[in-house]
């Protein structure tokens, strides 16, 4: 018996409404865990060489870990993978919230949807039942709306995930929403939903989960617990939850602001953590299990209206408010509130508007291309972007594309501040003095995101000496001096390992990296759990397996791909930062290779920053080395 | 004065070589900026404080014994 697991893979053709259902792999779960496992394995073994991501036969995952609706703390994650519309290689995407744990109870690990439905349609789980119902009446209609009415109509005890109208109209940055405010953000999953016709998939369950030791689970839990409350931190870091940073991020000069063009926003205690805890924040809202509520759901009132909406959360914080110059947390909230709905993912629509932002500042994009004037700091001019994007009407269609294929078909220097790698729009750390956290986003597997490794505490760190005289000599937020550019690839590697393993168990990775949990009491719920025993380097194995699984999906997916892939835009290598802590500082072309020389040498990949195939056979992945091969 | 520093995961993530709690003794008022630099902490590198469970900020002028809690960078979601 595979303990902890619900035991079975639910797989539905949503061509013809055929469902079935078989066991769980024993191998599937011993050799990739779970979750981002789970997404990793099924999408190389399972999606033709070639599939359009829009095509039907591409595939939407979702996958639970091991750890997932289990009694141990934030256990509540859920991951989604196919083939990115944004990058057109590997992509996944993680949640929180209640819809892993109640699909696990309904008796599935993982849900593989492929396909495309005839019409508009949802589909209904509740245990063994499975059904396709139309969805006529809510196409078109909000994420968040959609949510609530099928609340209504099903049952409070189901759990839903639902697309808004930019997945319906094919976004490539368009995301999965659940619970009213959590979101699988990035990769554009919610436009692979949307091309299979799929508005909701609503769960119910309500069996039960072997465990491996449930006395010894309850009694660790219970002490889990305890101990994540007693953390240092737990006090300073709950009540504002993510937002908390961005003073922070702000005083070490890595707040992306005006499109990137500098790191430091002067206004930045307007949205900051306190200004959501005293003007937004309503209570607090947290996942399945979890001891640590960082969701803030609150109340905002605009000139453009009032809106219920969880968060802002730092990443909508930087990307709307800092990348769009937004002035007051109530805007931020509002932008963040109009991207729920019309399910846009905040970090890529708010570097999309802040792209075109400055297009039309420079005078690249005009007043008759855009259909109105548009500028930074202008809550009316993001929210009527925001609005055409989703929709895809006039500027909305080429925004929609997301910055890179917008600034290539735009082109006019616009390319050089289409701020992504890969084609993922970036997050919210500015890096061009953070060379950890530069090489981080030009190395995560899905593009510039900061979720796989956050290397900016380091560099940070790695400057402190420096920073220490600054700072004991009375400065206050003084220039910072330039980080060293060597010896970045070990840090980023193993923190690349660490988080996507929590992906890999179904569990929020906070409480260990924010929090100080030690890895110990993950291996011991780990083990109570599944009967397996995983210390903490085992377990990071496994993680190490699924990061070169997911670079050779992206070799041998995207055309070309390789170390050309692996560059960020030209802003951030050729324009010193402007002002603030970090003033004049960027990192040349040639550190940047000195950057990724020592990765792709540390990762075992060749000079193109391609998996060697003896790199490939030693993490077990010979399999895939051959295929790969084959297809030179 | 007995000042106790708790250092969180995310700030012993990037500072090993320091213990997890660390006790300062202070001879008179002083500021939060002060005590982690005497700790040989960078104050760049701490996000959030609390004092006696009470979130401030790092000019905190501290007058008696604390116990004082480090929240160390941290990502967002």
């Amino acid at each position: 018996m595979l303990f902890g697991y619900a035991g079975n893979i639910l797989e539905v053709d949503l061509n013809t409404g055929q469902v079935n259902k078989t066991p769980l792999p024993e191998d599937l779960a011993r050799d990739y865990i779970g979750g981002r496992g789970f997404v990793a394995k099924l999408l190389w073994d399972k999606i033709g060489r070639g599939t359009d991501p829009f095509d039907p036969e591409n595939l939407l995952i979702i996958a639970t870990g091991p750890l997932s609706g289990h009694l141990v703390p934030a256990s509540g994650k859920t991951h989604f993978g196919t083939k990115s519309p944004a990058t057109g290689g590997y992509a996944d995407a993680s949640m929180g919230g209640h819809f892993g744990p109640a699909l696990k109870y309904a008796g599935y690990d993982i849900l593989i949807l492929k396909g495309r439905a005839p019409e508009p349609s949802f589909l209904v789980i509740e245990d063994e039942n499975v059904e396709l119902r139309s969805a006529e009446a809510c196409w078109g209609q909000g994420a968040i709306t959609v949510e609530e009415d099928l609340k209504k109509e099903l049952g409070e005890s189901f759990q839903i995930i639902t697309i808004g109208p930019a997945g319906e109209n094919l976004v490539r940055f368009a995301c999965i929403s659940h619970d009213f405010g959590r979101q699988a953000g990035r990769t554009g999953v919610g436009a692979v939903m949307g091309s299979k016709n799929l508005k909701a998939v609503a769960v119910r369950g309500t069996g039960g989960l072997p465990v491996f030791d449930v006395d010894g689970l309850f009694e660790k839990s219970k002490e889990a617990y305890k101990k994540v409350r007693a953390k240092p931190g737990f006090a300073g870091w709950t009540p504002e939850g993510t937002a908390g940073i961005t003073n922070w991020v702000n005083e070490v000069g890595a707040f992306p602001t005006r499109n990137f063009q500098t790191s430091f926003f002067p206004g930045y205690k307007d949205i900051n953590g306190q200004a959501v805890l005293e003007r937004i924040k309503i209570t607090d809202k947290g996942c399945f299990c979890c001891p640590t509520p960082c969701g803030k759901y609150g109340k905002t009132a605009t000139q453009l209206g009032t809106a219920h909406v969880e968060g802002p959360e730092y990443e909508s914080i930087a990307l709307l408010g800092g990348a769009c110059v937004l002035g007051t947390i109530e805007e931020v909230a509002y932008a963040n509130y109009l991207c729920d709905e019309l399910g846009l993912d905040t970090i890529s629509a708010g570097a999309v508007a802040a792209w075109a932002m400055e297009c039309f500042e420079k005078g690249i994009l005009t007043e008759q291309q855009i259909g109105r004037k548009i500028g930074f700091g202008d809550l009316e001019s993001l929210a009527y972007l925001l609005e055409k994007t989703a929709a895809r009407e006039g500027i909305g269609d080429l925004l929609a594309e997301g910055v890179m294929r917008a600034s290539a078909r735009v082109g006019k220097g616009s390319e050089a501040f289409a701020i992504h790698v890969k084609g993922l729009e970036w997050s919210g750390y500015e890096s061009r003095n953070a060379p950890g956290m530069m090489l981080a986003y030009m190395t995560a597997d899905v593009g510039a995101h900061h979720n796989r490794a956050w290397a900016l505490g380091h560099d940070v760190a790695g400057s402190a000496a420096s920073v220490h005289d600054l700072i004991s000599a009375g400065g206050r937020g003084g220039r910072l001096a330039k980080a060293s550019v060597s010896g970045k690839a070990g840090r980023v590697i193993e923190l690349q390992h660490i988080r996507p393993l929590f992906d890999c168990l179904g569990i929020c990775r906070l409480q260990y990296m924010e929090l100080g949990f030690e890895g110990e009491n993950y291996e011991a719920l780990f083990y109570l759990v599944t009967g397996r025993k995983m210390n903490w380097d085992e377990l990071l194995k496994v993680s190490e397996r699924i990061w070169h699984l997911t670079r050779a999906f992206s070799v041998r997916e995207v055309a070309g791909f390789g170390r050309s892939a692996d560059y960020p835009p030209p802003r951030f290598f050729t324009e010193p930062v402007p002002d603030g802590p970090n003033q004049g500082h960027y990192l040349t072309r040639e550190e940047l290779d000195i950057l990724l020389d020592e990765y792709y040498k540390a990762r075992g990949w060749d000079e193109n920053g391609i998996p060697t195939s003896e790199t490939l056979k030693r993490v077990g992945l010979g399999h895939v080395a051959l295929e790969l091969a084959g297809a030179k | 004065m007995r000042i106790t520093l708790h250092l969180s995961g995310g700030l012993r993530a990037v500072l090993n070589h320091l213990p997890g709690e660390t006790t300062i003794e202070l001879e008179g008022p002083a500021p939060v900026r002060a005590v982690l630099e005497k700790a040989g902490i960078n104050p760049l590198l701490v996000m959030m404080v609390t004092v006696d469970g009470e979130t401030t900020d790092k000019e905190q002028i501290l007058v008696h014994d604390a116990e004082i809690a480090l929240v160390g960078p941290v990502a967002g979601g």
